[in-house]
């Protein structure tokens, strides 16, 4: 039974399976690439809906140009169980082989790029799964909305950064950074924000994103100054955010250790 | 490889999974008890959706936000806010824009219309005008400045808009709010059926269903029509202040131009409609093509290629300005007519092929002279 | 804009005439050109930055590659201590000059500038995002040069060299750009991944393309032959999924 579950597990981390779940899903993104052509606001529930409901709703309903995804799904899961213990096999090989010298740590830094990419796919696993999402939100100045969890978001209004210079004709008068000011009330405190496209704000465990404003240019506007934002909770981002440092940390170490060896 | 069989027994199973939850999902979906062909368990029109649930039905709106529809006898869902629950049939509806009143004619439910945001000399739709004459339809204010006092007397079940941000305020008002406008521009397809996801307000999804199999039927028409015909080169959009807005590759009139033979200029630019693009590629674009559909109408200026010309100097040398080109403009009942849609995607076409339409009257477009009329006043010595 | 799509044209016109030199043998004057085509595609990309700035440039990824290219791959000979006259070292330089002559051919008559810059591209990860899939496919391009030199003469030590360090690099500075559109992904829209995103996921599959051939050379699990005819099949991968998102349709040069 043990040599039937070496084996097994030898087998799920081979090389040459990761070679060939590589060459795969280069082939498959390549397909979803053409199919995106045919289909881009059909993704774009997902991020709402969650991975599995989409998957069931729209992914079934448009299998012409979703069926790429579902084989990436699964291609991914058979790549994620392969990485564990191709990963885990060596990383014990080396460290058998290596803890007692010294500089041992930087050995370690492909293990480490590859645990990261593990942490970054189940964190976008869970983000996709366990994330909560209310997009299509707009406010209009003086107005103000109720998130889920009781806080109030009120609009003040905006204290706009023009485009500067006669660069581009096209943005003459263009409000570069509207600044939307919001008094955020949640519970006892109380609180000036500033709102900006890649910007968002923090509202207790929610985060507002910036999708659009009116008016886009000084002095014009056809409708009243507003925001439109999508307020996500999303307790996974810690998880794949943590998996990109640990990533970046570990291809340090690598150069790292190969400008050394040079 | 000293795994190879394995390999390959693990790529197959891989390869297996998408499958078996395909086959398991179309169970699922067959349960749902509202569903039958007329309405199936779940529609996606583009950026909507309608899902049928056992008890009521969850709608995906424009903007992306999520409602639950519920029908008679129906129990509203947990997870929705008051504001996010619409009891349908729908009876009072509050709506900006003009295509959405005129997919609500041709559904037969221009009846529930009770407020809009243009005031009643912008109308040509005889049961608006009627309407207001009536006191029965009200103008609530223009859309950047609504009269909420207004709103209130009008008492609307629901409120058909392209702007969320007067969610907030509505939804405090205890109204619920649909936007019925995608951040990308509407493909054809979208175009034609917006009107299945309007039904399922009103349930009037029969209606729908006739409406889609007009202008479905216009549209095989036209791909007949012009099978054989040669290839104009069309574009769309115009110059406001230095900026150029056209309709993107991706919208709808791009979609009509390719299908009833034709290129579009922009067909390689993507995104919402009216999207900016660089005025050179305006210029650039406009150098071969044969004709050009202007967003103005002639009440905006767009009375003669002359005054368009005069209007927007940096476009002026574009060819359909030119005596070899054609220009057209919208009329203003033009975007009052989506109920006519069949005949305005025909007009389209005809305006492209007009060996193809011979003695084809134009109702939606005017084609622009190279210059204006003069005034009978001004033409007297 | 037009005086930027003067300097690249001249850039390209310049990488052509180099790659023709070097082809006549007129090694000197072939790097002389070569620089240059630098020079002028470099010069295309700090106008097409002052225009947009404090915005990204729009559809850069393909247009910006020959100069970075070139320019990279001489510095990459240098180092690996090739001689301007060595087999390999001709066959590396002809094959760099080539990439970047069809790459910048292919974005002068199917360009993709006509779109305004747009707001959100003003993050620092946005332009990360660029600056580094300018520099991955740049890298990735010399490696799969090395490869040819390699195939020309597999018994010679520095294309190897030079292959596995490219490679490393191209695959570094790839995984760079994708880690920054994920972070702009955060900041921007709070989602992980914005999959509607047809260059995101074609970014996505010439990562995995190339992570599979990592492993390949890493372990030295297939002949060398193999190994650089697989990096010549990525050199593919890099122009038709790296750099064909950001190609527009067919308009003749210099009609604007």
């Amino acid at each position: 039974m043990t040599a039937i579950l070496r084996r097994a597990w030898l087998a799920l981390g081979s090389i040459h399976l990761t070679v060939a779940l590589c060459l795969a899903l280069a082939a498959d993104l390549g397909l979803g690439y053409l199919s995106l052509q045919r289909g881009l606001n059909i993704f774009v529930p997902m991020s709402d809906t969650g991975i599995f409901p989409w998957l069931f709703t729209y992914g079934l309903y448009n299998l012409g140009v979703t069926a790429w995804f579902f084989i990436l799904i699964a291609l991914l899961g058979v790549l994620f169980v392969n990485t564990f213990a191709c990963t885990t096999e060596r990383l014990i090989q080396t460290f058998a082989a290596n803890h007692r010298r010294p500089g041992w740590l930087l050995k370690l830094a492909p293990h480490v790029m590859h645990y990261a990419v593990l942490v970054i796919l189940a964190g976008y696993l869970c983000s996709y799964v366990f994330s909560e999402s209310l997009p299509g939100r707009g406010i209009r100045v003086g107005e103000s909305m109720t998130l889920p969890d009781g806080a109030e978001v009120a609009f003040v209004g905006f204290a706009p950064e023009y485009y500067r210079g006669d660069r581009l004709a096209e943005f003459d008068t263009f409000v570069m950074k509207p600044n939307a000011r919001l008094i955020v009330s949640h519970g006892d405190e109380r609180r000036e924000e500033t709102l900006n496209f890649n910007q968002p704000i923090r509202v207790g465990s929610y985060g507002l994103y910036m999708n659009d404003y009116s008016p886009r240019r000084q002095k014009r506007g056809m409708s009243a100054p507003n925001i439109r934002l999508t307020i996500r909770r999303d307790p996974s981002s810690a998880v794949y955010l943590t998996g990109v440092l640990l990533f970046v940390a570990g291809l340090g170490l690598y150069v790292f250790d190969r400008a050394i060896k040079r | 490889m000293r795994h190879p069989r394995s390999a390959r027994r693990l790529l197959a199973a891989a390869a297996l999974l998408p499958l078996l939850a395909v086959s398991a999902c179309k169970d699922e979906g067959g349960k749902t008890p509202a569903a039958d062909a007329a309405t199936p368990a779940f529609l996606n029109i583009d950026g909507f959706a309608v899902a049928r649930k056992a008890t009521y039905i969850e709608v995906r709106d424009g903007a992306g936000r999520t409602l639950a529809l519920v029908p008679p006898g129906g129990k509203a869902p947990d997870g929705f806010p008051p504001a996010m629950v619409v009891n349908i049939p729908v009876k009072r509806v509050l709506a900006f824009g003009a295509f959405e009143i005129g997919l609500m004619r041709s559904m037969g439910v221009i009846d529930s219309l009770v407020a809009v945001t243009d005031p009643e000399d912008k109308w040509v739709i005889p049961e608006v005008r009627q309407g207001f004459a009536e006191g029965r339809i009200a103008y609530v204010g223009d859309a950047s400045r609504l009269d909420y006092e207004r709103i209130k007397v009008q008492h609307p079940d629901l409120v058909l808009t392209w702007d969320p941000s007067i969610a907030p305020m509505m939804e405090s008002l205890g109204i619920p709010v649909v936007v019925t406008t995608t951040p990308i521009a509407n493909c054809l397809n979208t175009r034609i059926r917006l009107v299945e996801f309007l039904a399922t307000f009103f349930g009037k999804e029969a209606e729908a269903q006739a409406y889609y199999r007009k202008v479905d039927l216009a549209l095989r028409k036209i791909r007949e029509k012009t099978k054989d015909q040669p290839k104009p080169k069309a574009m769309w959009g115009d110059v406001f202040e230095k900026r150029v807005l056209v309709e993107p590759g991706n919208a709808w009139v791009s979609e009509l131009i390719g299908l009833a033979q034709s290129d579009y200029q922009f067909k390689d630019v993507y995104g919402r409609s009216c999207v900016e693009i660089s005025t050179e590629r305006f210029i650039y674009s406009g150098k071969d093509a044969d004709i050009y559909f202007t967003y103005r109408t002639p009440r905006l200026g767009a009375t003669s290629k002359a005054s368009l010309a005069r209007t927007n100097p940096l476009i002026a040398g574009i060819r359909p300005l030119g005596p070899e080109g054609k220009t057209y403009a919208p009329l203003p009942h033009y975007t009052q007519s989506s109920d006519r849609l069949d005949e305005i995607l025909t007009e389209i076409s005809a305006i492209l092929h007009p060996g193809a339409y011979p003695d084809y009257r134009l109702k939606y477009f005017l084609e622009l002279p190279q210059t204006a009329p003069v005034p009978a006043k001004e033409a007297q010595p | 804009m037009v005086e930027a799509r003067i300097l690249i044209a001249c850039a390209v016109i310049l990488l052509a005439t180099a790659l023709a030199a070097d082809l006549g043998g007129l090694s000197r004057a072939a790097r002389a050109l070569a620089l240059a085509g630098v020079a002028a595609g470099l010069a295309y990309i700090g106008r097409r930055y002052w225009l947009a700035l404090p915005m990204t440039p729009m559809f850069m990824g393909s247009v910006a590659v020959p100069p970075v290219l070139v320019g990279l791959g001489l510095a990459a000979l240098r180092r690996e201590g090739v001689a301007d006259d060595a087999p390999e070292g001709r066959a590396m330089r002809r094959c760099v000059l080539a990439f970047a002559v069809v790459v910048g051919a292919l974005s002068i008559l199917f360009p993709r500038d006509f779109y305004l810059p747009f707001l959100k591209t003003t993050s620092i990860f946005a332009q990360l995002m660029l600056a580094f899939a300018v520099l991955g496919k740049a890298c990735l391009l010399i490696a799969a040069a090395w490869a040819a030199a390699i195939l020309r003469n597999p018994e010679t030590a520095a294309p190897h060299r030079g292959l596995l360090h490219a490679l490393v690099l191209g695959f570094a500075f790839w995984t760079l750009s994708l880690l920054s559109g994920e972070m702009w992904s955060y900041r921007g829209w709070g989602i992980p991944v914005v999959w509607e995103d047809p260059a995101i996921i074609a970014s996505m599959g010439v990562w995995f393309f190339f992570v599979g051939l990592m492993h390949l050379h890493l372990t030295r699990a297939w002949t060398v032959r193999a190994r650089a005819a697989a990096m010549l099949t990525g050199a593919a991968a890099v122009l038709v999924l790296g750099c064909g998102p950001d190609l527009g349709p067919f308009h003749p040069p210099f009609a604007w």
